[in-house]
């Protein structure tokens, strides 16, 4: 800092500056002349994985994870092709990319027709009952309970001799101890199977009768180990998200399940049972008293599985991507464990080689290229490999070698990148490599710095596009750490275990993403909007009308709602609190940061954090006034510290609060919440949503704070176009990309800067084009 | 990293020592892979959990610091006192869920019932990955009455189950036994292939070299440079294969099948892991107890439990399975004693075993009778650390014990900060 008093004069900062930013200018610009803008770009593991899936015709490959994770230097993963590479990086894409063409290879003779297993309402639990007592789970004959112990039901199974009028009945919701899935099934071979299933919604009444139901309950399958009640290994919800309506009704889907795992019954928002520990006696689960109407469940019928689903083709495609027509057999003695039927290994390598190359090859392979990859793989099979082997470590490297020898990129000053706009268009906009045979099934022309707003049109209407909203959301908004903290129950009993209020939030701030570009929605659109996405859970949650059904629909909200926009939704509010409180200042810090991309200076080392303490009454605020009245602290907090003031009015999942919640001090409020458990907590102080905004604008809440965003939709917009440059190029804006995002905004402003118009300029701007004049 | 090849003179040595038939309690440092042992005292790692757990009230000490009153379990260990510590109030955030925790224990994954859980990679598997192979075998997974298909304290990084190794036999076998013929082709091809694909990447990438700029010449260099420090890893490795296995300084132990030997098979499995570190096979040893798969069982020659480890362990404060529990778990302290004690007596070239070896013991459950898996018992000795008795943190508001792994990461050596939940590390130095 400058001794007081020695500040320079307004005019010659400005001149001091003008004269800077062009020597500045100049010099970045030289440099990207000489070097490129970004450097060479790197796939990240989803788009790895999804090349394999594209180039080897395995769509459900499932990879990721396996891929080292190498240190991350930015939110977006794009950015780490700036970090060099790990010896655990390469050895990783190795063996994982051997073991995904392994998968590839049909052996032996076509699978047979699939198998259908037809199971009755008794063969659809894997035990005689559940945890949480008879009223967790039990069988049904006319609308009364069936009680049907351990014996009898093995007894049932053993003679096959199942009676259709009985219905089997849940009313919970996973998780552990369980036991609910099917007896006596599971995939020895992992695979696709088709799954037909009778279901009607009901409501449990006294001495276990059921009643019919009124509203639907939506369901998932859960992939799973049979571990018996207890999880092991993955659990995966499969088969998308199905309403089950009141009356009974035959519902199919399709669930992928792993070598050996079976599927659970995931019915969403039932209770979970509550452990009890009696002094004296084993522990047991004890299920919740009954709410007004009765236990709402789910009764089924009957189960058909059919499966594993054979590939259309044999060969399938992944494996005529390898071997053409070239049939494998077993081979226990070989390597791989397999051969290929053929006496002519030279001419295969030939034939087969350049085929392959042709189809995964990121940029068009030369003559020299096609030879290189021949000749190599030849050596390996005169140097004693097989040729099963000499064929497979060949392809291996070809794609390891297209991971991490990056894709072209525009501004490359050296060489011609021909491919390099279409390239990186593809990986941007679909998370994809847009080779020349998937552009042509998207009827896309070929992209070119002219054609550019018509290419990128068209790829915003095809379902890839949702990659794009999801990398941008998970990364920039931070979404795909929306379950990093579970929400504190003793504070928050209703929250417990509500995987669907969760599921619900993330898919409702992806899809306003999603929309948002979809259907060009001026910037504004972040902070305000006059719709929200809903579903039954939503709504409720929102405090909106109530809706039946677990699909998102568009609802206008009341004028005095303080939901639409996206900083208000659930998952925004969830993403910037620890589960326990809410903080303004993460809050305030996280909308500098986010939306306004002015990210606060980290504080400083010797300061210690807020702590939020729940067994007293003192507000979040009064903590804040504490530390806001040290001037220096202040002055960067007064900055950040009231646009979180201004939201305190949602809690840590975005629902609306009048006052704070403690757990000593207030008003008690006393129940049991949906779980199953009893709760206590207090009534606290009321959310006091006030204060004046560092530019003197005094605000009363939500609303003010949206007027005082609206203000600075410039600002929001530079942010968004920074964001693009970030993920598009893997580098953050650099010095003279600044001028150019003006020009992006000045072409955007009059339109109130429309978030596609923003992304179809930047695309056609310099920074991404490497069209630098 | 830099592997300068001095294995030469190590070779000598160990031929010295088979020839010699010096079958001494010293670690026969095979030293197939080379590296600059001479220098550095290597650091190894066992990580033992029963999956459930001790009694609380006999576990904890009341009173914290280093000159704590050893809690009624710890007094079995009371000689090592400075040499271990005991943690309380450790746990890991958001791993909740009763038994299902248990394939979480290494890892701190976090909702393993929830919709959407897959296992992380778990502390050993980490070292093991970064690590030079230095030993035969990157890690060793053990496991006791294990239900193999479904539980393990080790896991891949996308969360696929390593299965535990419970046979002893069949563990002396890969230890010490000359392998296959087909099982050695098997590795060197495995090997072969690996290294003809970085041949492969080196060369085709030379030929663009000559068009990059000065910025990304150099990346390409780093990258170059990673594809040496591979074919260097490669290269030990298949050494590994070629050199000839340690002698034991045991016959091989008979192996127990009867689920109901329970104490007697732990004891063993811990007699194999001191051998496995004795004769330097590997560097990382975990040994999941599965005690929930362990019917009733032998608690000494003559007495039964009164019902299987399972049911014991929800007592619900009945006196006849909390004296079970009790004397269980009372043996199985008595039994890292014996460890403890046995590693301290081994020499090695630099000290001792204990020196060089960390010991974790404890559990994914904190309480099996309620099935909380807060509050994990924990105590980690050996490995040269600066012990600290008991270290007691929040019991209300645990610190994650994932906290403790990035401690032993950095003993390692590794340049590690973070690990799977953690916020920071639990210094011991």
């Amino acid at each position: 800092m400058p001794p007081a008093g020695s500040e320079l004069s307004e005019g010659r900062k400005h001149s001091l500056l003008a004269s800077l930013q062009k020597t500045l200018q100049i010099a970045d610009l030289k440099l990207i002349k000489s070097e490129g803008r970004s450097g060479p770009r790197r796939m990240t593991r989803p788009e790895y994985e999804q090349y394999l899936r594209d180039v080897l015709h395995l769509p459900r490959l499932d990879i990721q994870d396996a891929l080292p994770i190498v240190q991350r230097t930015s939110r977006y993963e794009q950015v780490n092709s700036q970090t060099p590479v790990s010896v655990q990086e390469l050895q990783g894409y190795i063996t994982v990319t051997e073991q995904v063409l392994l998968q590839s290879v049909n052996i032996g003779d076509p699978p047979k027709e699939p198998a259908t297993i037809h199971m009755r309402a008794t063969q659809m639990f894997a035990a005689a009952s559940t945890y949480g007592g008879p009223e967790a789970m039990f069988y049904v004959k006319e609308n009364q309970r069936l009680p049907l112990g351990y014996q009898e039901l093995n007894q049932l199974r053993a003679d096959s001799s199942h009676d259709p009028a009985v219905e089997m009945a849940i009313f919970r919701s996973p998780s552990w101890p369980y036991y609910a899935y099917p007896y006596n099934f599971s995939s020895p071979n992992g695979g696709t199977y088709r799954v037909r299933f009778s279901a009607r919604t009901v409501l449990q009444q006294a001495d276990f009768k059921l009643a019919p139901a009124s509203h639907s309950i939506p369901m998932t399958f859960r992939a799973r180990k049979v571990s018996g009640p207890d999880v092991s290994g993955d659990v995966r919800a499969t088969g998308g998200l199905i309403d089950i309506r009141p009356e009974p009704h035959v519902y199919e889907t399709t669930v992928y399940l792993k070598p050996t795992e079976t599927f659970e019954y995931g019915i969403f928002g039932l209770p979970v049972p509550r452990p009890i520990n009696p002094p004296d006696a084993p522990l047991y689960y004890k299920f919740p008293p009954m709410p007004k109407g009765g236990h709402p469940g789910v009764a089924f019928q009957w189960i058909e599985i059919t499966g594993p689903l054979a590939p259309e083709n044999w060969p399938t495609a992944s494996h005529q991507c390898l071997f053409a027509d070239i049939p494998a057999i077993a081979s226990p003695d070989s390597p791989y464990q397999f051969r290929l039927v053929t006496d002519d290994a030279h001419g295969v390598i030939k034939t087969l080689i350049p085929r392959f190359l042709s189809e995964v090859s990121v940029t068009k392979p030369s003559t020299d290229e096609v030879q290189f990859n021949i000749q190599r793989c030849r050596d390996k099979f005169l140097d004693g490999m097989t040729l099963e082997e000499a064929l497979v470590v060949t392809y291996a490297s070809i794609l390891v070698k297209n991971r991490f020898i990056s894709s072209p990129i525009p501004d490359s000053p050296r060489s011609e990148q021909h491919d390099a706009i279409q390239t990186r268009l593809g990986f941007f906009l679909t998370g994809r490599h847009l080779s020349d045979p998937l552009a042509h099934a998207l009827q896309l022309p070929r992209a070119t710095p002219g054609n550019l707003r018509t290419a990128v049109a068209r790829l915003v209407a095809t379902p890839d596009f949702k990659s794009f909203t999801k990398t941008l959301a998970d990364n920039w908004l931070d979404l795909d750490s929306i379950r990093r903290d579970s929400p504190d129950i003793r504070i928050y009993p209703e929250y417990r275990f509500d995987d669907y209020l969760i599921d619900s939030l993330y898919r409702e701030s992806q899809h306003y993403v999603l929309h948002m570009f979809r259907e060009n929605l001026p910037i504004s659109s972040l902070v305000d909007s006059d719709f929200v996405f809903i579903n039954d859970k939503l709504a409720s949650h929102y405090g909106l009308p109530p809706i039946d059904g677990s699909d998102l629909r568009k609802v206008k909200v009341p004028n005095n709602s303080p939901y639409g926009g996206l900083i208000t939704q659930g998952a925004i509010a969830k993403v910037t609190s620890n589960g326990v409180t809410t903080s303004p200042i993460i809050r305030g810090a996280w909308i500098a940061d986010r939306l306004l991309g002015t990210p606060p200076p980290p504080p400083p080392p010797s300061i210690p954090a807020v702590e939020p303490d729940l067994r007293s009454s003192a507000t979040i605020r009064e903590l804040l006034a504490t530390h806001s009245a040290e001037s220096s602290c202040n002055s960067c907090h007064a900055k950040f510290d009231p646009l979180g003031i201004a939201l305190e009015h949602l809690d840590v999942m975005g629902a609306w609060r009048d006052n704070y919640r403690s757990l000593q001090t207030g008003t008690s409020v006393t129940g049991i919440d949906r779980a199953g458990h009893q709760f206590e907590y207090f009534t606290a102080a009321p959310v006091d949503a006030s204060g004046r905004f560092e530019n003197g604008d005094t605000f009363s809440g939500i609303k003010d704070l949206k007027t005082h965003l609206l203000k600075q939709q410039r600002q929001i917009a530079r942010n968004l176009v920074s964001q693009f440059a970030l993920y598009a190029t893997g580098v953050p804006p650099r010095y003279s990309d600044r001028v150019q995002i003006e020009k992006i905004l000045d072409a955007c402003e009059s339109d109130g800067f429309r978030t596609m118009d923003l992304l179809t300029e930047f695309i056609r701007s310099p920074i991404f084009t490497g069209k630098w004049k | 990293m830099k592997f300068p090849i001095t294995h030469s003179a190590k070779l000598e040595r160990r031929r010295f020592l088979t020839n010699g038939a010096l079958m001494l309690a010293v670690p026969i440092h095979t030293h197939a892979g080379s590296k600059d042992a001479s220098n550095t005292q290597p650091k190894r790692l066992l990580a033992i959990s029963n999956n459930l757990g001790f009694l609380p009230r006999h576990f904890f000490p009341d009173s914290s610091g280093v000159n704590y009153t050893p809690s009624r379990y710890l007094s079995e260990i009371a000689a090592w006192k400075h040499r271990f510590t005991v943690f309380s109030g450790l746990s890991h955030p958001a791993c909740e869920g009763g038994h299902s925790t248990e394939n979480c224990f290494l890892t701190s994954a976090k909702h393993p019932t929830s919709s959407g859980f897959r296992n992380s990679i778990s502390l050993d598997q980490y070292i093991a990955e970064r690590a030079t192979q230095e030993t035969r075998f990157a890690s060793i997974n053990l496991g006791i009455n294990i239900d193999k298909a479904h539980r393990s304290l080790s896991w891949t990084r996308d969360g696929v189950l390593i299965p535990a190794e419970d046979s002893t036999v069949r563990l002396f076998k890969k230890m010490f036994l000359v392998g296959t013929k087909s099982e050695m082709q098997q590795a060197m091809s495995r090997i072969q292939r690996q290294r003809s694909i970085l041949d492969d990447m080196r060369e085709s990438r030379n030929s663009h070299a000559r068009t990059l700029g000065r910025r990304d010449r150099q990346r390409l260099n780093q990258y170059l440079q990673s594809i040496r420090e591979l074919e260097q890893r490669l290269e030990i490795a298949e050494r590994w294969v070629n050199a000839s296995k340690p002698t034991p300084t045991i016959p091989a132990p008979e192996n127990i099948t009867d689920r109901s030997q329970f104490i007697e098979k732990f004891g063993q499995m811990l007699i194999m892991a001191r051998l496995a570190f004795e004769t330097d096979s590997t560097r990382v040893i975990t040994l999941m107890v599965d005690a929930f798969a362990t019917p009733q069982f032998q608690l000494s020659d003559d007495t039964l439990a009164e019902t299987d480890y399972h049911n014991l362990s929800h007592h619900g404060q009945r006196e006849s399975h909390l004296s079970d529990l009790e004397d269980v778990d009372t043996q199985q302290m008595k039994l890292l004693n014996r460890l403890l004690t046995s590693l301290s007596g081994t020499m090695t070239e630099h000290s001792t075993l204990l020196d060089e070896t960390m010991v974790l013991m404890g559990s994914n459950m904190g309480n099996a009778n309620t099935h909380t898996n807060t509050n994990l018992p924990i105590l980690l000795a050996g490995g040269g650390l600066r012990h600290r008795g008991h270290l007691s943190f929040n019991t209300e508001n645990n610190t994650p014990l994932a906290n403790l792994f990035v401690t032993i990461l950095q003993k390692f050596g590794l340049d590690s900060d973070h690990f799977g939940s953690s916020n920071g590390s639990i210094d011991l130095g």
